[in-house]
């Protein structure tokens, strides 16, 4: 039995610092994800809190079939989509919101603060890019890359997380990542694409 | 193959898993569509670009106690609603006292089958002498021993739900009772009784010892962690257990991992028989 299992378990049975221990091991990655997905400090602290309250409410259900970590990506992934579902249901601003300029409509954009030779300021330019393209494209998609590509999740255990077979997985996250392509086509200086 | 069946493959052949004759098509249609060739050397360019992505960010100070806040509150509104008020809930708005009852069931269990509890005829051994109530670990097993020449009760109660375990009256009378914990975890119990002795509680630890290591809330939270960690009962007998502290367990010594902590809130502790941690005032 791993450190996992025998906390989940003491957890179950309620030992409250082994709840707390498991927070503890994991708040910082499901931070890292859901910074990545909304990048905003406060709404990503507010789905981490909001996935750890879900995590103790079904934690007696859980019976270990996927791991902790990937059944955590699957709420941290199911808080995100629900917090822009009310932020749409709001009308509430959002990275795909739109600024009416002179009669006509632009994209929003971040503000560039990367603009210069230093090599170090265009790839801080470059991955503000890269987040705000990811802030345009549909929240499914923005979760499978950042899995993938940030969290280094295998295809099978994003297959867990999202509940869908591998086959689907694959032929979505290609789709999005051509779906980030065409984002990331529109900045030619940034990113030199020929 | 033309430029939108060549889209589907970018990725499997980025990765090498296109099989042989796909492979070759999408060869063939990369050298005779400068398009297609273009347009991969993009997709290259981005998977690299997510490469970069993967610097950590930075963790924010609060977001633990935001979350543990936020599990907090959800616990309070579950315990609102099913009226269960606990008897330290004013002490500690971090209320644990629903996880806290699956421990507790193992034990009423025990305490059910053993004389003293859950049997009043045959409860206590005829007795004329007052014997003052002591918690003693033996052999792996802690005990409560007490006895009266005048009527007196005792009461075990859970110490984080305030839901009453087990209660007897004596008359003169000795109990002698193992608590015996089945759970994995480590449970706190209060010992109170109806006059002349202070309630004494216990942290008796479960059958698996826990890997958690630091945790803030009450002292009889850290009673019930230390019991926990180290697989040895904890007695608190002082008149501040709802006192809020926090604690770090990474050493080998409970002792010492605690000393500091208990310090600062006007508390020792110290090791009896056995191994048994007796915190009490200074």
């Amino acid at each position: 039995m791993n450190d996992d299992d025998l906390l989940i378990e003491l957890s179950q049975q309620g030992d409250r610092s082994a709840f707390d221990a498991l927070i503890r091991k994991y708040e910082a990655r499901a931070y890292q994800y859901a910074f990545r997905l909304t990048s905003n400090p406060d709404e990503a602290s507010d789905i981490v809190a909001d996935a750890f309250v879900r995590v103790y409410s079904a934690l007696k259900n859980f019976r270990g079939q996927s791991s902790f970590g990937t059944w955590l990506y699957r709420i941290l992934t199911n808080c995100y989509l629900d917090l822009r579902k009310r932020e749409r249901t709001r009308r509430h601003e959002s990275l795909e919101a739109t600024l009416s300029v002179d009669g006509g409509e632009v994209q929003r954009q971040f503000e560039d603060e990367g603009e210069g030779p230093d090599l170090a300021l265009e790839r801080n330019a470059r991955e503000e890019a890269v987040q705000a393209a990811l802030g345009k494209m549909p929240e499914y998609q923005q979760a499978m890359l950042v899995m993938y590509h940030v969290e280094t999740l295998t295809y099978e255990e994003i297959s867990d997380a999202l509940d869908l077979p591998i086959g689907t997985v694959k032929s979505r996250l290609n789709r999005a990542r051509l779906a980030l392509r065409d984002h990331l086509m529109q900045d030619v200086e940034l990113f030199h694409i020929s | 193959m033309n430029q939108n069946k060549a889209r589907d493959f970018y990725s499997a052949y980025f990765e090498g898993t296109l099989d042989e004759g796909l492979r070759q098509a999408f060869e063939r249609a990369m050298a005779s569509d400068a398009r297609i060739a273009a347009e991969y050397r993009q997709f290259v360019r981005i998977m690299a670009e997510l490469k970069d992505f993967r610097q950590p960010v930075d963790v924010p100070e609060g977001l633990h106690l935001k979350i543990r806040e936020r599990v907090d509150a959800h616990i309070t509104s579950i315990e609102r609603k099913s009226h269960t008020a606990s008897r330290f809930f004013a002490w500690r708005p971090i209320a644990y006292g629903a996880i806290a009852t699956l421990a507790i069931i193992g034990v009423v269990a025990s305490y059910s089958s053993l004389p003293g509890f859950g049997k009043p005829a045959t409860a206590g051994i005829a007795t004329a002498t007052d014997v003052a109530p002591a918690v003693t670990y033996h052999d792996g097993t802690v005990s409560l021993s007490f006895s009266t020449a005048t009527e007196n009760t005792v009461t075990v109660t859970g110490a984080l739900d305030g839901r009453q375990i087990a209660k007897q009256t004596l008359v003169g009378q000795r109990l002698d009772c193992p608590l015996t914990n089945t759970g994995a975890s480590a449970m706190v119990v209060s010992l109170s009784f109806a006059r002349d002795y202070s309630t004494i509680y216990v942290a008796v630890p479960g059958v698996r010892p826990s890997p958690a290591t630091e945790g803030t809330g009450a002292v009889l939270d850290l009673a019930a962690a230390v019991a926990s960690r180290y697989a040895v009962p904890v007695v608190v007998d002082a008149a501040s257990p709802g006192a809020q502290t926090s604690w770090k367990l990474d050493g080998p010594d409970a002792l010492a991992a605690i000393t500091d902590e208990l310090k600062a809130l006007g508390l020792k502790a110290e090791v009896r028989e056995s191994g048994l941690v007796w915190i009490s005032s200074i």
